[in-house]
């Protein structure tokens, strides 16, 4: 790899850290100072059933109440109600809080039927039927078959069964709720909303409200949180917003849902279970792997479910059986979180793999080590990619040395502390989904100004700050420009950018940034043709654009470095530029990695690693981190204080996972119980232990993505698993994993004493 | 936007009629915050004093809580012009600017509560509702979207503004309760141009994700700076105790304002 000048590059800083620092960082509801009217939503108090009738004279007769809306008249609402909280009426008002009060007018009558929350009643034969499956509530999500798992079995000399209960189930809840700001003018109809896919939202208006594509404009700019909650299937604020404003005669409406209506629209992580049975030899060589998964999706329409690549594709297991089931259940609609299949997988399938260590009698981190795929081992499935690189041992090794496991580790239950406390550690990694694409980025734009910068853009969403400043990197090294030579543009307005399809945080390193060199190549292409007709290389006889080369704002002569000239000067007597890239459909390896050479189609996922320390009183419950190391894969760091700043993040977020999330319902009713800042819940600042988190990244440089990078976003996952395991090591008792799984609650319910 | 103020009330415990009965809670929000920087004293006196370069500020109701002292002394900018938020118009004295507004709307003054806010050193004489926060003044009538909603019921720290120094929830206090309050959004930290110290060091931390938090994280960080310029972690922690961050940067925000700026 040639030397980077600005990939990588510790001193650059975010690009909107500015904006944000100042309070000038707009957000869907941040515009149209006082002269906007406010909306408010009415939502289900059944779980499941039919609204037969909405009175909402009431609510139409209090002072300041200028329009109510019913699922009549929203068309991405309706009658037929799948979880509580559902949205089924709305008021437009002069002020929020008069919104927000006229709300309770309105009266609702349901016809009520049964109630299916509990996704293991839901399995049962007899079960009353959720809806959107034509017989039963469970489907196939997928099967998995490799060898002959019987056969391996038998051949196995020890072989147990983990049956891994319901995991935690916790939703996004995000600073800023669900928010649109949304007025017609004329036929044309205006919505600025936080967007992951602001082309998907202008595909809503159009489907939603029949208008043609020339009169939907989208907008989105800053994204407060909950950015998997931010794709297309959160209509619900911006088509009832936008239905809204037509009834009071175009005028802008702005809807800010409150936490509790939030939290009942924004999409959740779901929850998973499963059986899985493990043989192996007694030194510890898997033979045999059988997993029964089932995923609770709740009552959404698409869905997505347990991914099984963390065992699946990270162990040489030569017998390997899945069945994957989704279960349909009267709870809240479900979708992308972070890492939002292989997590919930991976607290099953580690834990599996830890009791399978501890009944061979071996370490856990040995058993992990025996079986981890080599570097450059292809998939055992097909189409036999080679998945990960070196990534995943990286990462193992990393936290190994870190966290100094060799002379920490001991059997279950066998070490007292000086406190009473009993010490345990444990480790868990595994190639995971981060990094990899979700289909194909499209339309990024590199316009070049006339003093030689560029401004960069797309039609996708920012998400947090950290992808559109990587962009910024790719396009800067790639055009060999500066950093600061390189500006995000308007980002995420559909009247000016091409589609950039959806851009998770997860995948957008890779996947948007496949595009934006493209952008950036075509652009310097570009730049170069008319770097031609200028001097010094105007006056060189037969030069072509491959005799040059750029680099720090400077465009050289290959051949005689001496002749040079700025982007500047070229772009000062040079038409228009703009670039434009598509992203790569599939990966191609920017390395030579295990005999595969640079070309090879390969996958783009990262992997990760974490050892937990913890020290846990069995009298009291009481988890205390003595030291948590985290690894991840990065490929190669893009924006590396981006990259350090979303590891360190996530292993805080992991941490609340294990410690504090989880949603509050009433199980036979399916009614919300507390709000999502609350008992869902948030820690606070004092909850985080800053100064024992050790968050790291390798760089295995191996990756499809350009400059061989993962996507980054959703590192760390592999914490909240190891802290159960690390929980086991101290105690020799296996926590429940739903709601509050470490709680000092769960802790001695585990122990018997609670 | 309709002030209401005559309509009949709705059947129930109005909001301001909660927060006016709730006096505590509304302060009591801002845990760390308060915790730290004033140890929630209560008082009930109003007097508010402008002259020259330093405003002499005594907390403004007893629905509120405070700091100790109650009497804070506030040096800064001198006020020298009142802004019409409606026209632009900008007038030496307060008198002058009421003369103003009641000449060219004088149903408007006539009809309104009105309060007068000294916003990020600009002096404003506001129409407001009755049951109407400050985080909606800020925002819809100044056009200072820095200060977002996200809660609004004092559970989550967004809305973090200084009120005559201290920092409190926006969203929870009635604006129509704060006339003669010098008010801080983050707009007011610097120049938006030229970072002030404290945002520079979030700039170099790269202490920033979505950012939806981090207005109000400055205005806690800068309250919690003021009262002790050399914090330690711990302190710092306890200061954002009440502001939730769901991107969790939370190490990078404690490391850019532990030890001071």
């Amino acid at each position: 790899m040639a030397t980077l000048n600005v990939i990588g590059d510790p001193k650059n800083r975010d690009q909107h850290s500015k904006l944000i620092l100042t309070g000038k960082l707009d957000f869907a509801a941040d515009r149209l100072p006082g002269r906007k009217l406010f909306g408010a939503v009415v939502g289900a108090t059944i779980a499941h059933g039919t609204v037969t009738a909405i009175d909402t004279a009431a609510a139409l007769a209090e002072p300041g109440v200028k329009a109510v809306v019913t699922y009549k008249d929203v068309p991405s609402w309706s009658a037929t109600i799948g979880s509580w909280g559902q949205q089924v009426a709305g008021v437009v008002a002069d002020d929020w809080y008069t919104a927000v009060r006229a709300t309770q007018l309105i009266k609702v009558t349901y016809t009520p039927a049964t109630v299916v929350f509990d996704a293991d009643d839901a399995m049962k034969a007899g079960a009353a039927l959720v809806g959107g499956l034509p017989n039963g509530n469970t489907t196939s999500y997928g099967t998995v078959n490799r060898g002959n798992p019987t056969t391996g079995f038998t051949q196995s000399d020890v072989v147990v069964t983990t049956n891994a209960p319901w995991t935690s189930t916790h939703q996004h809840a995000p600073l800023e709720t669900h928010q649109a700001t949304c007025w017609w003018v004329g036929d044309d109809a205006y919505a600025w909303k936080a967007s992951q896919n602001p082309h998907g939202h202008k595909a809503s208006m159009m489907n939603y409200l029949g208008i043609k594509g020339d009169n939907a404009h989208f907008f989105t700019h800053g994204c407060g949180g909950g950015f998997g909650d931010r794709v297309a299937i959160g209509e619900d604020e911006l088509i009832v917003g936008l239905v809204m404003s037509k009834k009071v005669g175009g005028a802008p409406v702005c809807i800010i849902q409150g936490k509790n209506n939030n939290m009942c629209v924004n999409t959740r992580q779901f929850s998973v279970r499963a059986d899985i049975k493990l043989g192996a030899k007694n030194d510890g060589t898997l033979v045999a792997c059988d997993i029964q998964s089932y995923t609770n999706v709740g009552c959404s329409a698409g869905y997505f479910s347990a991914e099984w690549i963390g065992i699946q594709k990270s162990y040489t297991i030569p017998n390997f059986h899945l069945e994957n089931t989704v279960v349909l259940t009267n709870s809240p609609i479900t979708g992308a979180w972070r890492e939002v299949g292989v997590q919930p997988a991976a607290m099953c399938h580690q834990i599996a793999l830890d009791q399978l260590a501890y009944k061979l009698n071996m370490d856990p981190w040995a058993l992990r080590m025996k079986n981890i795929k080599a570097a450059d081992a292809k998939d055992q499935d097909a189409p036999n990619l080679v998945w990960g690189g070196d990534g995943t041992i990286l990462c193992l090794n990393q936290v190994y040395a870190a966290s100094n496991y060799a002379s920490k580790w001991h059997a279950p239950n066998t070490k007292t502390l000086a406190d009473g406390t009993m010490h345990g550690i444990a480790i868990t990694g595994y190639l995971s989904s981060h990094g990899t694409i979700g289909g194909a980025a499209r339309g990024a734009l590199v316009t070049m100004g006339p003093d030689g910068t560029a401004l960069i853009n797309m039609g996708g969403g920012r998400g947090s700050s950290g992808p559109a400043t990587a962009m910024v990197h790719i396009v800067a090294e790639t055009l060999g420009l500066t950093y600061a030579d390189v500006r995000c543009g308007d980002w995420g307005a559909t009247d000016t950018t091409l589609d950039g399809s959806m851009q998770a945080g997860s995948t957008f390193t890779a996947s948007a940034g496949s595009a934006f060199f493209n952008a950036a190549v075509d652009a310097r292409n570009q730049v170069f043709a008319s770097a031609l007709n200028v001097a010094p290389f105007a006056s060189i006889t037969g030069i072509t654009v491959n005799d040059l080369t750029s680099a720090k704002s400077v465009v050289s002569y290959i051949k005689d470095p001496t002749k040079n000239t700025t982007f500047a000067k070229i772009m000062a007597a040079s038409p228009p530029i703009a670039g434009r890239g598509d992203g790569w459909n599939g990966f191609l390896r920017s390395k030579s990695v295990g005999g595969q050479p640079i070309g090879t189609a390969c996958n783009c996922n990262g992997s990760m690693a974490t050892c937990a320390e913890v020290a846990v009183d069995t009298e009291t419950g009481a988890v205390t981190i003595l030291g948590m190391w985290n690894s991840v894969d990065a490929g190669r760091a893009i924006f590396y204080n981006g990259v350090m700043r979303e590891v360190s993040a996530g292993t805080e977020l992991q941490l609340s996972q294990a410690f504090f999330f989880g949603d509050v319902y009433d199980t036979a009713s399916g009614a919300l119980i507390g709000s999502q800042y609350t008992e869902s819940q948030l820690p606070t600042y004092m909850d985080i232990p800053g100064d024992v988190l050790h968050p790291s990244f390798v760089e295995s440089d191996d990756a499809g993505g350009p400059y061989g990078c993962h996507g980054i976003g959703e590192p760390a996952v592999s914490n909240y698993v190891a802290l159960k395991n690390a929980i086991f090591n101290a105690t020799g008792v296996w926590v429940d994993q739903a709601k509050g799984a470490m709680s000092p609650n769960k802790v001695l319910k585990a122990l018997g004493k609670a | 936007m309709s002030e209401e103020k005559n309509k009949e009330p709705m059947k129930g415990l109005s909001r301001r009629e909660f927060l006016k009965d709730a006096g505590l809670v509304v302060g009591g929000a801002t845990i760390g915050s308060m915790a730290f920087i004033s140890g929630c004293k209560t008082t009930t006196t109003e007097t508010t004093t402008v002259a020259g370069s330093t405003a002499t500020v005594t907390k403004t109701t007893g629905t509120t809580v405070t700091s100790p002292p109650s009497t804070v002394t506030v040096t800064g900018t001198p006020v020298t012009k009142y802004v019409d938020p409606i026209d632009g118009t900008e007038w030496p004295t307060l008198d002058a600017l009421k003369a103003h507004f009641a000449a060219v709307r004088p149903l408007a003054s006539l009809a309104g509560n009105f309060v007068n806010l000294i916003v990020n050193g600009t002096n404003y004489y506001l129409q407001v509702g009755d049951m109407e926060m400050l985080a909606f003044t800020l925002r819809e009538k100044l056009g200072l979207f820095g200060t977002k909603i996200g809660c609004d019921h004092g559970q989550c720290g967004v809305c973090t503004v200084l009120v005559n120094g201290v920092p409190l929830l926006a969203c929870l206090l009635l604006t129509i309760e704060l006339s003669g309050s010098k008010i801080q959004t983050v707009e007011g930290l610097s120049d938006g141009v030229t970072l002030n110290p404290l945002q520079q060091r979030f700039y170099d931390n790269d202490a920033v994700q979505c950012g939806y938090c981090t207005p109000g994280v400055l205005m806690a960080a800068t309250a919690l700076l003021a009262a002790k310029p050399k914090p330690t972690a711990a302190d710092v922690r306890l200061a954002l105790s009440g502001h939730l961050c769901f991107c969790q940067n939370m190490t990078f925000t404690v490391n850019s304002i532990a030890g001071g700026v």
